[in-house]
């Protein structure tokens, strides 16, 4: 029984607690009914066994009844010796029987608990087992439609496969072929192999020797390198101990500095314990160097746009209305016998509205397209420097409309207007020549010149004055041309030149090592006998970041502390440092209106804010950074400054003490002035890259519309130009004459453009800067020489290829003008 | 007896004509004037070839027109075919005869319904032609008038070989200019139009010439040649004696520079110059230029020096043109239709300063113009036809621009 129990609670121990699948819950379910069933018949047989020794007891009693009657019928004596034995027979069978009854009772509870404990497991099992069974019947059906798709998938590959099969056996086949033809090839190279190898292996066996002999050298060598390396290691080991001694002797520094590091620990912690209330300052986007940049060049090209767009518009307004203009005028004779066919003014109208708004639609399309390159052109250089979201489309409707709308109203306001005027006149006027009226100089002009004018001057400016129209956008052209160029260049060269002197001129240090706000001595004696040992420059100096108000605003900027005799030599400041007050770049002091006297709130470590006097300012073109005296900074915020970077100078060898320095402090941060250059090298590109796209847009438009100004100009004098000719005059002196009158023009539009660019160039520059950054804003000599070169030479090309017209037309054709 | 044939009558006429009269002239005139009143005429001529020169003069005429003074040069036209070619030629209906190329009564201004033309012929060599023509609206000429027409050429050949006959030839000036042969073509597409097929001409110094032709006949085109305007395709051109066929370009700007000055119909005045300016501007480049004050007071206009073009009338304007083309003192003035755009008695005013021109200086005057009755007051009319110089008639009396009347 007792095996029996024990089979039970084995099979009951075995019933898992962590079935994991179904076949396991089944094969734990059907070992459970076994053993149920087991233990059923286990109670059965317990309950056999109970039934027995009720049995058996009853027995008892009946043999006890028996007994007592027999002992009063038998022998006593031997009866009681019988009884006796009989009464301690019982009374040990008793003893088992309640032993058993104990062992019963007790292996019952515990086959009860454990039944219990089994059911409750069962039903946790079934439970989990019906949770797993939806888990597996899921995994079932994703496994099925797993197998679907990979059959399908098999299929597919299957296909794949056979045709890369047969595609291989194809080329296995070309292979076979290839190799047949190359197996000559390769037994021939097989057999060069063969001698090869056999001269290699000569090679080989003479170079043994050789190489035997050198092994034996290199014994003699490794055993001399061992004698070497065991007098070596003795050195090595002297100095190691040497070394000890030193690290014996730097734990003791270590503990020195360490008691007081821990006392400087515990006086912070009385600080601390003793804070004031916590301050803070509101400081805005300012203060983030990502923003800042992003702004700045959003900035720039605001600054772009505000002042070419408003220009392009103007020149492309005068462009349009003169050509057409010219354009329609030129179809006098045409209109001439359109009105004395018979077509109704609106008719001859429509005509040429419908050529001056499809050319306007055409220029509008292409013109917006252009746009579009060039706005992507410009983005991907931007792409370079920020990271942009996925930006769909640079075409923005409103404006391609607004643009769209203004060229077409412009276009038929002047088809318009000029087909007004030509309609007026009669048809017989039109078509020969005589309407519309020409203009003409009027009133009587002296015989001769004023003061010995020549005869060429007076021609000139009389022509000029006839042609007032095509003249004034000409040197409208020129003005816009010599702008653009030279306002482009001067852009570029503003950026360029402020960066490059910043880098070079400001900055006269190799670099500035940055060891923390609070450096530690040890330090700082380690980074001065680094520079001492290369024999560098330096100068210690205080720079942190701080922060200042101004206005109710607050952003941060940069504090430098030093000595001005000492300083002149790494920084040059362009003002002298006075022993009071600040200075602060230029740029600061405009953006923030600020002046000589006035006052600046700067923030120390601890957010406490400190009067700062404004002294002066000095010439700094990124950034921003006040500059004091040591002696300034104690009056303003009350304590010595913290000397806690060194400015370096030294030439070619400054990277070395630079590593130095860095192997020594492995904190210590190092700023050098071409990192500054490095910065800023996107921003150069993306201003190099919009001057260029001026450049070209200025010089391809004064190109195309000055040819075509100057070739109306030609058509319209080859009538005088004929009969001077045929008069006598040559070629070159024909041209000679024409040219004058357009190098006129051409030298009033550069000179024009020169002033009003000059002049606005400084406005256009300070619209372009953004806030941390002040660009050269004086006159650029180069720029404007670069676009009067330019310049020049666009008009000798545009005269070149316009005046080939003057040659080419032959003299008898003057009958036809 | 028979009545005697019109042949017989008219022969026996025009010998009598010819052989009864001691005078030369006035025999050839008679015969003339007798075979043409056999044949119905309505003009005729008589043409002698100056071997020398190769041109036909014409010695006596009849009809509407004096064809006197004129010569063309031989083998042009129908009469220098039949000299040249000493075959005779007759057209029915001229109209409709394809091979006619005209004839000199055509070029005159009488338009020919019938011609007859044949050659004088002494039986040594032709001499010349005889011509006769009907009016438009008469009768056409039979084959029998062309044989009469051949005896009487015959009889004329042999008498004028007898008594010998010397031709009038007008005085021979120093020649300017002479052209031979000139030809000039243009690319016409595919084709070549050949618009000069050969011009012979020779331009005197100092006097007045006037072209006519049709449009199209390429007087324009010749003007521009012997201006230096334009290069001929072939042929020769001497100017004063030395050769100036291929000049180069710099030659030819010289050339226009100080030989000639030219006359446009429309002026051609530089807008922004006044009247004086204009005429200065031009002496400023020339190598013997007259005064320009001159300039001006020889053409009237000393009191608008200081106006603009626009403020001038056309005759004004034009005048200004003649003092710009003076102005150089040049050797030829070209003048192309310098009336045209003007009305009588402006175009008058013009011709007044050209002829003033001619007799005052040193300068020819070639001047094209469709106004033949302006071909009254040139020195010679050179006719033009097909490229070719068809006549070239000289004018004894030139008349005056205040005896024009058009």
């Amino acid at each position: 029984m007792l095996s029996l129990i024990n089979g039970v609670l084995s099979a009951i121990n075995i019933l898992p607690s962590d079935v994991r699948n179904m076949s396991e819950i089944a094969a734990a379910t059907g070992e459970l009914k076994n053993r149920k069933k087991e233990l059923s018949s286990a109670i059965k047989e317990l309950n056999s066994a109970k039934k027995k020794i009720d049995a058996g007891e009853k027995k008892y009693a009946e043999s006890e009844a028996a007994l007592r009657k027999k002992i009063k019928e038998a022998n006593l004596p031997a009866a009681r010796a019988e009884l006796d034995r009989g009464w301690n027979k019982l009374a040990a069978s008793r003893e088992t029987l309640d032993q058993n009854w104990a062992l019963y009772r007790t292996k019952r509870a515990e086959a009860l608990s454990l039944i219990e404990d089994a059911k409750s497991q069962l039903s946790s099992g079934k439970a989990k087992y019906g949770k797993e069974k939806a888990e597996a019947k899921d995994k079932l059906q994703t496994g099925r439609s797993d197998l679907t798709g990979g059959w399908q998938t098999y299929d597919r590959e299957k296909e794949n496969a056979r045709t890369q099969i047969e595609s291989g056996r194809a080329e296995l086949e070309s292979g076979r072929a290839q190799y047949e033809t190359q197996k000559d090839d390769a037994d021939k190279q097989l057999a060069d192999g063969r001698k090869e190898l056999a001269e290699g292996k000569a090679q080989y066996a003479a170079e043994k020797e050789s190489a035997d002999q050198q092994i034996i050298e290199g014994r003699g060598k490794a055993a001399a390198g061992r004698k070497e390396y065991e007098e070596e290691k003795e050195k090595a080991e002297s100095k190691l101990s040497e070394a000890r001694e030193e690290l014996d002797g730097k734990w003791t520094e270590y503990n020195t500095e360490k008691e007081k590091a821990e006392k400087k620990l515990a006086d912070a912690r009385k600080r601390i314990d003793h804070l004031d209330d916590a301050r803070f300052i509101v400081t805005n986007r300012r203060t983030n160097e990502s923003f800042v940049h992003l702004k700045s060049s959003i900035q720039s090209i605001f600054g772009f746009a505000t002042f070419f767009v408003p220009m392009f518009a103007v020149i492309g307004s005068l462009v349009i209305f003169s050509t057409m203009a010219i354009i329609i005028d030129e179809q006098k004779k045409q209109v001439g016998a359109l009105k004395a066919m018979g077509f109704r003014t609106g008719e001859i109208r429509a005509k040429y509205l419908v050529f001056g708004i499809s050319a306007a639609v055409i220029g509008v399309t292409l013109g917006i397209g252009l746009c579009m390159v060039v706005t992507n052109i410009i983005m991907v250089v931007l792409r370079k420097l920020y990271v942009f979201g996925r930006i769909k489309a640079l075409f923005v409707p409103g404006t391609a409309a607004i643009v769209g709308g203004a060229t077409l109203v412009v276009a038929s306001s002047v088809v318009w207007y000029s087909c007004r005027n030509l309609l007026k006149c009669t048809a017989v006027g039109l078509m020969n020549g005589s309407e519309p009226a020409k203009k003409s100089m009027k009133g009587k002009a002296p015989s001769k010149g004023r003061g010995g004018q020549s005869l060429y001057s007076r021609l000139i400016v009389r022509n000029i004055l006839t042609d007032m129209k095509r003249v004034l956008v000409s040197i409208v052209v020129v003005v816009g041309s010599v702008m653009l160029i030279g306002i482009g260049f001067t852009i570029r060269f503003s950026f360029n030149n402020a960066f490059d002197y910043q880098e070079k001129e400001i900055y006269r240090y190799s670099f500035r090592v940055d060891l923390g706000a609070d450096p530690v001595e040890a330090d700082k004696e380690k980074v001065e006998a680094i520079f001492k040992d290369h024999g560098a420059s330096y100068l210690p100096v205080a720079y942190q970041t701080s922060l200042y108000e101004c206005a109710d605003e607050s952003a941060g900027f940069y504090i430098l502390s030093a000595e001005n005799e000492q300083l002149k030599e790494f920084v040059h400041l362009s003002s002298e440092l006075p022993e009071s007050g600040i200075l602060l770049p230029e740029k600061f002091l405009e953006m923030h209106s600020l002046f000589a006297e006035d006052t600046l709130i700067l923030y120390d470590g601890a957010l406490v804010p400190h009067k700062a006097k404004v002294n002066g300012s000095f010439r700094y073109h990124a950034g921003f950074m006040a500059v004091m005296s040591p002696a300034a900074y104690r009056e303003i915020f009350g304590e010595d400054p913290v000397r806690n970077s060194y400015y370096c100078r030294l030439g070619d060898a400054a990277e070395e003490v630079a590593a130095a320095i860095k192997a020594a402090c492995p904190s210590a941060q190092f700023e050098r002035p071409a990192d500054f250059a490095a910065r800023y090298e996107s921003t150069k590109k993306l201003f190099n890259l919009v001057a260029l796209i001026m450049v070209i847009i200025s010089v391809t438009d004064t190109l195309l519309i000055m040819i075509n100004l100057t070739n109306i100009l030609v058509n319209r004098r080859m009538k005088e130009l004929l009969v001077m000719k045929v008069n006598g005059f040559s070629a070159e002196q024909v041209k000679g004459y024409l040219l004058r009158e357009t190098m006129l023009i051409n030298v009033a539009g550069i000179v024009l453009g020169l002033i009003a660019g000059i002049l606005m160039s400084g406005s256009i520059i300070r619209s372009i800067e953004s806030d941390y950054t002040m660009y050269i804003r004086t006159v650029s000599i180069l720029s404007w020489g670069i676009s009067i070169a330019i310049n020049g030479v666009l008009s000798f090309v545009i005269n070149h290829v316009s005046f080939k017209n003057i040659e080419k037309t032959p003299l008898t054709d003057i009958m036809k003008y | 007896m028979n009545k005697p044939d019109r042949m017989t009558v008219a022969t026996w006429k025009i010998s009598s004509a010819l052989l009864e009269v001691e005078d030369l002239e006035a025999a050839l005139t008679n015969t003339l004037e007798v075979l043409s009143e056999q044949l119905n005429a309505a003009g005729g001529a008589i043409w002698i070839l100056d071997e020398a020169t190769g041109i036909m003069h014409c010695v006596v005429s009849t009809g509407p027109l004096d064809l006197t003074g004129i010569t063309f040069e031989n083998g042009v036209g129908t009469e220098g075919l039949v000299v040249s070619t000493e075959k005779s030629a007759f057209f029915a209906e001229t109209e409709k005869a394809e091979a006619f190329e005209g004839d000199i009564f055509d070029d005159q201004g009488f338009k020919t319904r019938s011609l007859i033309c044949v050659p004088l012929n002494d039986l040594k060599k032709t001499i010349g032609c005889l011509c006769l023509v009907t009016a438009r609206d008469g009768e056409t000429f039979a084959e029998e008038d062309l044989k009469i027409s051949e005896h009487t050429a015959s009889l004329a050949a042999m008498v004028i070989d007898e008594k010998g006959l010397k031709v009038n030839l007008p005085p021979e000036k120093p020649v300017l200019m002479e052209l031979k042969d000139i030809t000039k073509e243009f690319p016409s597409g595919e084709e070549v139009l050949r618009v000069l097929r050969g011009i012979n001409l020779k331009i005197f110094k100092n006097e007045f010439v006037v072209v006519l032709g049709e449009s199209g006949c390429g007087k324009s085109t010749m003007m521009n040649i012997i201006g230096g305007m334009d290069h001929a395709t072939s042929g020769s051109i001497t100017l004063e004696g030395q050769n100036f066929s291929v000049p180069d370009e710099k030659a030819l700007t010289e050339f226009r520079r100080s030989y000639v000055g030219f006359i446009f119909q429309s002026y051609n005045l530089m807008p922004n110059l006044t009247a004086r300016e204009n005429i200065q501007f031009i002496a400023e480049i020339s190598t013997n230029p007259r005064d320009v004050d001159e300039a001006l007071g020889m053409v009237g206009l000393t009191d608008r020096a200081g106006n603009f073009p626009s403020q001038l009338s056309g005759g004004q304007q034009q005048r200004i043109s003649i003092a710009r083309a003076i102005v150089k003192n040049p050797r030829i003035i070209l003048a192309d239709e310098p009336t045209a755009a003007l009305d009588f008695k402006t175009g008058q005013e013009v011709l007044r300063v050209i002829e003033g021109i001619v007799h005052s200086g040193d300068t020819t005057v070639l001047m094209v113009t469709h106004n033949v009755e302006i071909a009254k007051m040139a020195d010679r009319v050179v006719k033009l036809r097909s490229g070719r110089v068809s006549s070239v008639k000289y004018n004894e009396h030139p008349l005056h621009a205040d005896d024009l009347v058009w």
